[in-house]
């Protein structure tokens, strides 16, 4: 999933709500047009968001009450099964499993590139402008690389054998002999090695975003803190963050989001192996549906993964909107 | 309060729709008309040229599989005598089965797709290949197809694909690496074989070489070992799949590839599969003193290393514990015809070419080096003395072939299911009884679903 496209469609929510309470009452004669005017203005986005979101959401949730399969796709019959699916995965030990995975997973995920992210970005405000530059460039290449290429690279670099990381690890002396080291191969190496490659894409986004909003905070707020006798570290936990923290708590509940579907980055590193450790509730969907060919279950698996993530996200976005109307 | 509301109902369709935008949808219904039918006027079950002006007919071919050039030779004498275009799409192997069951569900799929043996059946099974028994006979055109290609493309007495070629896997060895090891003869024992290896072991102590280099994930050869053992992958027992890992025998054999596995090959390959790194380049850089391979190997390390030349190389069948030659695989491809496709008639016509004796003698095997998809083909490609020296061990190894379960639920175990089995007992994770006790559960539960 593109980042770009995930805030254009936060923002759009938001401008589509705001307005509607604070908009001053409008003449009578004009009532009519003024309230058909923002229809009208939404209407391209709705109607591309309508076939390409809603529309899909809608037959992905049918297809879970029903025994899709491959025959289906060919044939065009199915059947009607009512709750059938949802009691197979609930019944599997497997979905247990795989969710608890991904609960654990995505917390690590987002606490990795919170901090490192708004470490960054402190780091930046203490830059100079050539190495600011530098740094920032860097973060956007990063940031600009699809995850489908970079997964790939990390393909090449943790190779056994001939990866280059596991050669330089080797140089260190620290690990013992880790050229023929298979990352992929325990369940703690390898997601430790997706955990490296998702947060260093999810950084540069965190980082510039925070440092935009760093340089924002009124000077005047650091000066009396400094005035007042509080040390550096001080400051920034108690002034810089508490500053920050609209801001984090967007950026959370985007990671969440994100960082609860990441795909790509499994299946093209592990394929969910070894043994599953890797599958998470994505990966193990995506196996189920397209490689089992049991699109019914996989639908389930989908819709119950959504309903897990909108009340994982619901306690943020609560926090979101009680901070938005602070300001 | 209002507002937020609001807001919180907008902002939770947000958080639905972001999560579920990340799955793509399968593709729609649509109903399965069974295109095409028999063309107008033409004489039930027989295969003439049809009219295809102004026509283009999409062919899907395998990476590896036929050569350009023989496709190229098909192409001329289809687009001769019909008039039509022929669009060669090449596909790589990745995910090949989600990508076939992609295009097959699609209004506008290829016409003909080049299907790998193994996984034949699930397409045939499910509807999405066209039933082709009415034209049995016109397709094989006199011959008799090789068992391990049109036993996995019958379902229920019925045809839904044609063979296309056949293909072994049998030992390549560098001669050059042997030699100055002091092995001079090629092994015709599985003793002889170690014996050999360990000299050259003893010769190259660099600890990214192989004696004999056999990666942990390359199960295609892991299954010689279950096979040379007594063990199978399946059987059917009253018309229930029973899983054969976890017999004595297959234990037996993994246990023993296990031992040959660790023993020759370096540490690195115990978790990698034949790409990446590719085998043929670890081979070519003299990093390997022997592979198990494909015949078109050969063409492929000469690519990587042009200063390797035909004397360099050996080729015997692999020798088994059993004392006989180990049983390989009888891989290949078949050519499926799309139910969905509107040009039945034409990829008919293109898929009766391609399965002819003249492009299966004179470019299948005579320029790709590929065993023919019909016995009489293996006997005139052998009668015809062009078998070289090197390709003749994949026609010896051909005659004791085995295939993978006919059940259209086999293809989903091959990927990652397979690799990662294999992969767990090169690299000790799990010793081979557990393995293979935990695995039987997945394949029997799979393979009965």
């Amino acid at each position: 999933m593109s980042t770009s496209t995930a805030i254009v469609v936060a923002g759009e929510g938001v401008v589509a709500a705001a307005p509607r309470g604070r908009r001053p009452r409008a003449p009578r004669r004009f009532r009519m047009q003024s309230r058909l005017a923002p229809l009208w203005l939404l209407s391209p986005a709705g109607i591309v968001i309508s076939a390409l979101i809603v529309a899909p959401i809608v037959f992905l949730i049918f297809t879970s009450f029903t025994d899709f399969d491959q025959r289906t796709l060919f044939t065009g019959e199915y059947e009607g099964v009512g709750l059938e699916q949802y009691a197979r995965i609930f019944a599997d030990p497997r979905f247990w499993q795989s969710a608890l995975l991904t609960l654990l997973f995505t917390a690590a995920l987002v606490a990795g590139s919170l901090v490192i992210g708004l470490g960054v970005a402190h780091l930046m405000t203490k830059l100079g402008t050539t190495m600011r530059y530098v740094v920032t460039i860097v973060l956007i290449f990063a940031w600009g690389m699809p995850n489908v290429a970079s997964a790939q690279v990390w393909n090449w670099l943790f190779q056994p054998g001939y990866g280059v990381v596991n050669w330089m690890l080797a140089q260190l002396r620290v690990f013992g002999d880790t050229t023929s080291l298979s990352w992929w191969n325990s369940p703690a190496l390898a997601l430790l090695n997706i955990w490296m490659l998702v947060v260093w894409q999810a950084v540069p986004f965190i980082a510039l975003t925070t440092y935009a909003a760093q340089t924002q905070i009124d000077g005047a707020l650091v000066e009396a803190a400094r005035i007042d006798g509080a040390g550096e570290w001080r400051i920034y936990f108690s002034v810089i963050l508490t500053q920050l923290k609209p801001t984090i708590l967007l950026i959370t509940v985007l990671s969440i989001i994100w960082d609860f579907n990441v795909f790509n980055q499994i299946w093209l590193t592990t394929q969910g192996g070894p043994e599953n450790a890797t599958a998470t509730l994505g990966v193990w969907a995506y196996l189920t549906a397209f490689n089992q060919f049991r699109i019914g279950t996989g639908a389930a698996i989908a819709v119950v993964t959504t309903a897990m993530l909108t009340i994982v996200s619901g306690f943020y976005i609560r926090s979101l909107l009680r901070s938005g109307e602070d300001l | 309060m209002r507002t937020s509301r609001i807001v919180a109902i907008g902002a939770a369709g947000i958080v639905a729709a972001l999560a579920l935008s990340a799955c793509s949808s399968g593709g729609s219904g649509g109903n399965g008309g069974n295109g095409g039918g028999s063309g107008g006027g033409a004489e039930p079950g027989t295969i003439d040229a049809p009219d295809g002006a102004g026509k283009t007919l999409t062919v899907w071919a395998m990476t590896g599989d036929l050569s350009d050039d023989t496709l190229a030779a098909i192409n001329k004498k289809f687009e001769t005598d019909t008039g039509a275009k022929v669009k060669v799409e090449t596909q790589q192997w990745q995910d090949i089965a989600t990508k076939i069951t992609t295009a097959l569900a699609t209004d506008t799929p290829p016409d003909v797709i080049d299907i790998g043996n193994t996984q034949v059946s699930t397409f045939a099974a499910s509807g999405g290949l066209a039933d082709l028994t009415d034209y049995k006979d016109a397709f094989a055109q006199g011959q008799t197809w090789l068992g391990g290609l049109v036993d996995p493309a019958t379902i229920d007495g019925k045809l839904y694909a044609v063979p296309s070629f056949a293909a072994t896997r049998t030992v390549i060895y560098n001669k050059k690496i042997w030699a100055d090891a002091g092995v001079t003869t090629a092994p015709a024992t599985y003793d002889d074989l170690k014996a050999a290896l360990d000299k050259v072991k003893a010769k190259n102590s660099a600890s990214d070489f192989s004696a004999f280099y056999l990666p942990g994930q390359y199960w295609y050869a892991g299954l010689q070992w279950i096979w040379d053992a007594g063990g199978e992958i399946a059987t059917q027992k009253d018309g229930k799949w029973v899983s054969g890992f976890g017999s004595d025998q297959s234990v037996q054999g993994l246990t023993d590839w296990k031992a040959f596995q660790n023993a020759y090959s370096s540490v690195a390959s115990r978790t990698l599969n034949t790409d990446k790194p590719d085998q043929d380049q670890v081979f070519a850089d003299g990093k390997a003193g022997a592979i198990i391979a494909n015949s078109w190997e050969i063409g492929a390390i000469q690519k990587a290393n042009p200063k390797i030349t035909d004397a360099d190389l050996g080729t015997f069948p692999m020798p088994g514990v059993s004392g006989q030659n180990q049983p390989v695989m009888l891989a290949g491809s078949d050519w499926g015809i799309a139910t969905k496709s509107k040009q039945q008639d034409l990829a008919r016509y293109w898929v009766k070419l391609a399965a002819s004796p003249e492009i299966q003698n004179e470019w299948v095997f005579g320029k790709d080096g590929w065993i023919p998809n019909s016995t009489e083909g293996i006997k005139s490609a052998l009668d015809s003395g062009k078998v070289a020296d090197l390709t003749q061990a994949f026609f010896t190894a051909a005659q004791n072939s085995k295939a993978t379960p006919a059940s259209g639920n086999w293809a989903s175990l091959e990927d990652p299911g397979m690799k990662q089995f294999f992969q767990s007992i090169a690299s000790g994770t799990k010793t081979p009884g557990d393995a293979a006790k935990a695995w039987d559960t997945t394949v029997d539960s799979t393979l009965n679903q």
